[in-house]
């Protein structure tokens, strides 16, 4: 016989991902101070513990336990029904905004080839000027090339200015991911010391400690030789 | 037995060190019906909870697990699907991979394909586990009337130091934490710490 659990695949990591998935949910007084995320929701006053490691979690009382007591078996239930439901939003947000990069990006690059576009076009007309007469030209025809260029120049304004605007939502949504991404890397690397360190006052001796690539996973193994 | 059996299972690591000699690939079936009292693996009794895989996808997982020694079948109890087991005993057999087995089943126990499973692996781990002969420190067993063997001879047992093992997988893309082997109290509180946890405490 032998031991084998898995934790849930989720590890919520990112306490300012887990404010904002809570606020979606419609918790109200969030409030992160330390190794604690407290909030309100539906007159209930909710506590998660963040790890050392950064990893939220939620310690309740167990409701087996009170079976008697009605009120902490709801209160309880109540909890973890509200964890469950965090666990559900936390990827998700965060594959929206993945999916609001992608976007963002694709935006971008629509806006680029339109401004290159109309650069060509402005461009050509001066080209034409240059090759043409400007002043033998009729007074509409100049009107109309005059009236084109100034909205071509409008546009390259606002195709700037969207562009501006772009840049600044795509930095914003890459700081939320690159956030996402130092703390599931810090979760990773201090998960792995606690666990040596920990291990290793408690008597085991790591015998393996390394990264298998191929499945992207770190394997430690640690080894006790009985004493009595 | 058609390539499209099915074979239930709770979980399978494609490598890992602590269930026999070298690397191995290891599957841990579903479905227990010899209730040891004190198993630690209460969650592969049930063959409800199970996931079903066909042979081939099993053989093909096989072939993916890069440079191991060999495989390692337990449970749940892999000897109440034995006929699948003898397919993928034989499978890896044919791939030079060594075989190791575990049983709560003894050889008395033994239908005959039971026994042509016990034959053909290099390593047999055979005995139910009795709570009260539990002795963290054997490798690979946990309890002292457990039985290491190697029916086909491959492996000298008597190389084997006895020592307590514990194998933790952390998923770089997940984050999820997997334990392994023969941990004690301690770590598997120490990782419910260090992971999303809802565990319900007592006071």
């Amino acid at each position: 016989m032998s031991y084998i659990t898995r934790t849930g695949t989720i590890q919520m990591v990112d306490a300012e991902c887990v404010q904002e998935v809570l606020e979606e949910i419609g918790a109200t007084d969030i409030n992160i101070s330390g190794d604690a995320i407290n909030c309100r929701y539906d007159g209930y006053s909710i506590t998660f513990s963040k790890g050392i490691n950064g990893v939220i979690g939620l310690r309740v009382r167990d409701p087996q336990y009170y079976r008697g007591n009605t009120e902490i078996v709801a209160e309880s239930t109540y909890h973890i029904d509200l964890f469950n439901n965090l666990e559900r939003r936390y990827p998700i947000w965060i594959r929206e905004k993945q999916e609001e990069e992608r976007k963002e990006r694709e935006n971008q690059e629509r806006l680029r080839l339109e401004k290159i576009r109309i650069q060509k076009e402005i461009q050509a007309q001066l080209q034409a000027q240059k090759q043409q007469d400007f002043d033998s030209l009729s007074q509409d025809a100049r009107t109309v090339q005059i009236e084109q260029q100034k909205k071509s120049a409008q546009r390259l304004q606002e195709l700037d200015s969207d562009l501006n605007e772009s840049q600044k939502a795509l930095e914003t949504v890459q700081g939320e991911l690159s956030r996402v991404a130092e703390s599931r890397k810090n979760f990773l690397e201090i998960t792995q010391k606690e666990i040596i360190q920990r291990g290793e006052e408690g008597g085991w001796k790591l015998s393996e400690n390394f990264v298998e690539e191929q499945r992207n996973v770190t394997r430690i193994q640690l080894r006790k030789k009985q004493t009595n | 037995m058609s390539i499209n059996s099915l074979v239930n299972i709770h979980t399978i690591i494609p490598s890992s060190e602590i269930y026999g000699p070298g690397v191995r690939w290891v599957l841990w079936t579903q479905g227990c019906s010899l209730g040891c009292k004190g198993c630690w693996n209460t969650e592969t009794w049930d063959p409800d909870n199970g996931k079903l895989l066909s042979l081939i996808e099993l053989k093909k997982s096989i072939d993916d697990a890069d440079g191991v020694e060999g495989i390692t079948l337990l449970g749940g109890e892999p000897l109440q699907q034995a006929s699948v087991m003898l397919e993928l005993i034989r499978y890896a057999k044919g791939k030079g991979l060594s075989v190791m087995l575990y049983t709560g089943y003894y050889e008395k126990e033994f239908d005959e394909t039971m026994k042509q499973c016990f034959e053909l692996s290099d390593l047999v781990i055979q005995g139910r586990y009795v709570e009260e002969k539990r002795d963290p420190g054997l490798l690979w067993r946990g309890s002292t009337n457990q039985i290491i063997e190697s029916p086909t001879g491959y492996y000298d047992v008597e190389q084997f130091e006895e020592a307590q093992e514990v194998e933790i997988h952390i998923d770089h893309d997940s984050g999820q934490v997997t334990v392994t082997g023969y941990p004690d109290a301690d770590i598997i509180k120490m990782v419910e710490e260090l992971s999303n946890s809802k565990m319900p405490f007592k006071i």
